[in-house]
């Protein structure tokens, strides 16, 4: 991505691909965003973009969230090769240093949502195939569950406990030490 | 609403994956009570894997886990721990069993039947507790008068170790290769020693057609193979005991053997370590030091100059006690393959761990109660922070598919 000079910067930037969502609405977005998905990344090395990508299993609501992952996260790829370029000029560190800072406020907040989006993030992010999308998503996740008790993690997220009695006991009396 | 079982299983797996590693794995026990899925997820072996991939910056360093103890007078095979985080199930215990190698989460069990008439072999993975029944190979040697004799040296590895095939962070179920080198020598006569390696691998269930064979000129009535043996990359080193010691090599790859000449100490005082990913020695003086060779300026045909090494370690400054050590039969030294430790078994003392490197002495058993020639150490890939091994056991062991199985025994007919 971008990694060439200026000049094909500028062209690859003029590539525009329209993502559609499962309610039919058009997102343009560049190539440099869309291809964020390693999903649509393959569909346009196939040559399969034009009149744009219809994307049945992710609704315009969320869509629209994965791409305003996808512009940041693009930029940030971007700004990373033009630094690493110059990279023993101390003024372009500190640049990096504080854009980096600025995309970990951006995932942060980003994640600010109810768990039914993040888990259609997640969905969506297996399905586009935007792997720092997923690590983020999942990370997130994972973190609401560290420290709590089974009993927790079953009502934050309505699972139905199916593990028998007799089952339960057993780990129970032979992992005691998770539990104290 | 959305909620978490809607999630495919395998993005559940990602989840999951994502639990902070620590010791001990509290987050994942807790997890594996949540429900029947995640409690399938939390056992797979593949989840195991992906997991300490995943968590794997934090360096995962071949560790000694413990040794087995071969046991040759009581009811058979123990495992001894030295570190408080892994327990394995039980080895396959009964008058007659003999622990013989151990590799790749393995352990190799020599069987002789209650009449003596008869020998098999038993693989048992040691994380597991999974066994494997295997017949002796068919003895080459003619048995044409009594003073034709044959003995049998063995290594046990995964089936997917050569050329870099397997990291063995989880293959302890997976195919394995047992290697024997069998040894045929005339005590009247010629004085050679005929030695001869077949291979048997666990997805043919049959050892190799074809053997491979070199002789050694022996100068005197007795000789062989001797255990324990050495892995070093895609070859297997064993040390010879003729009038001479010699050390055998055995190309996993080309299936060729070879032979290198060692340096002439005492038989009992050498056992083979790695040193620079070549084979070198390690050894305990009579004056309680413990010295290191390696092979320098190797040439093509694996001919080179042995180099005696001056990281002594003294060993009579860290154990006063030492001085009962008086004669070999008094101690062991083991080689933990793939680390820089050795496993110092000495008798009436205790069993100590040594860094070779940074000489590091470390009791890690009150009681030497294993006798000669009878610790096999046990390494395997840990990470500080996820004791693994444990955690899984116990949720292995509550998985049907995971109890023991053997297969069926096949005749063996040679009687060794």
């Amino acid at each position: 991505m971008a990694s060439a000079g200026s000049g094909d910067e500028k062209a690859a930037a003029a590539a525009m691909i329209t993502l559609i969502s499962s309610d039919n609405e058009k997102f343009e977005v560049t190539e440099a965003t869309a291809t964020l998905s390693q999903t649509i990344r393959h569909m346009i090395e196939d040559g399969c973009t034009d009149g744009g990508v219809p994307l049945p299993n992710v609704t315009s609501k969320i869509l629209a969230r994965v791409i305003e992952y996808c512009k940041k996260h693009a930029t940030a790829a971007a700004g990373e090769e033009g630094s690493s370029s110059s990279f023993s000029d101390a003024a372009f560190l500190e640049v990096d240093r504080a854009f980096l800072e600025e995309l970990e406020e951006f995932d942060d907040a980003f994640l600010e949502v109810d768990r039914a989006t993040l888990f259609d993030l997640i969905l969506a992010a297996n399905y586009l195939d935007i792997k720092g999308l997923l690590n983020l998503t999942c990370q997130k996740v994972a973190d609401s569950v560290k420290g709590k008790t089974p009993e927790q993690i079953r009502e934050m997220y309505n699972i139905v406990n199916d593990l028998t009695p007799e089952e339960e006991a057993e780990i129970r009396r032979e992992t005691q030490w998770a539990f104290e | 609403m959305m909620v978490l079982p809607s999630l495919m299983e395998e993005l559940v797996e990602e989840i999951l994956l994502r639990l902070p590693p620590e010791e001990p794995p509290a987050h994942l026990v807790r997890a594996a009570m949540v429900c029947k899925a995640w409690r399938r997820i939390l056992s797979d072996g593949g989840f195991r894997r992906r997991y300490f991939r995943f968590h794997r910056d934090r360096r995962a360093m071949p560790t000694l886990l413990g040794y087995v103890c071969r046991s040759s007078t009581g009811p058979g095979p123990q495992f001894v721990p030295t570190t408080s985080y892994f327990s394995p199930p039980p080895l396959p215990t009964r008058y007659g069993y003999r622990a013989i190698d151990c590799r790749h989460g393995r352990v190799l069990i020599r069987v002789a039947s209650e009449d003596g008439s008869r020998e098999d072999l038993i693989v048992c993975s040691l994380v597991t507790g999974i066994r494997h029944h295997l017949s002796f190979p068919a003895c080459t040697h003619k048995h044409r008068a009594y003073d034709c004799m044959c003995s049998f040296t063995w290594a046990v590895l995964c089936a997917r170790h050569q050329r870099g095939g397997c990291d063995h962070l989880d293959c302890h179920s997976g195919p394995f290769l047992v290697v024997s080198v069998q040894t045929d020598y005339q005590a009247v006569g010629e004085h050679t020693l005929h030695m001869r390696v077949s291979v048997y691998s666990s997805e043919t269930g049959a050892w190799s057609a074809q053997t491979a064979y070199c002789a050694i000129q022996n100068h005197c009535d007795v000789g062989g193979c001797m255990n324990p043996n050495l892995l070093i990359g895609d070859a297997l080193y064993f040390i010879v005991a003729c009038h001479v010691i010699k050390i055998l090599r055995y190309d996993l790859c080309g299936h060729g053997l070879s032979v290198i000449d060692a340096p002439q100490l005492v038989f009992s005082e050498v056992v083979l370590i790695e040193i620079d990913g070549g084979p070198g020695i390690v050894q305990l003086d009579h004056d309680c030091s413990v010295y290191t060779w390696s092979l320098r300026h190797v040439d093509a045909y694996g001919v080179g100059e042995w180099v005696r090494h001056n990281n002594v370690v003294q060993l009579e400054t860290m154990i006063p006690t030492i001085y009962d050590i008086r004669y070999p039969e008094d101690y062991t030294i083991r080689f933990a393959e793939g680390t820089n430790t050795v496993l110092l078994g000495l008798y009436g003392i205790g069993v100590f761990t040594l860094d070779l490197n940074s000489r590091q002495l470390r009791e890690v058993n009150f009681n030497e109660t294993c006798g000669k020639n009878c610790m096999l150490p046990y390494v395997s890939f840990y990470i500080p922070g996820i004791p693994l091994v444990p955690f899984f056991n116990f949720l292995s062991s509550h998985d049907p598919l995971m109890n023991m199985q053997s297969h069926d025994q096949t005749k063996c007919d040679n009687g060794t």
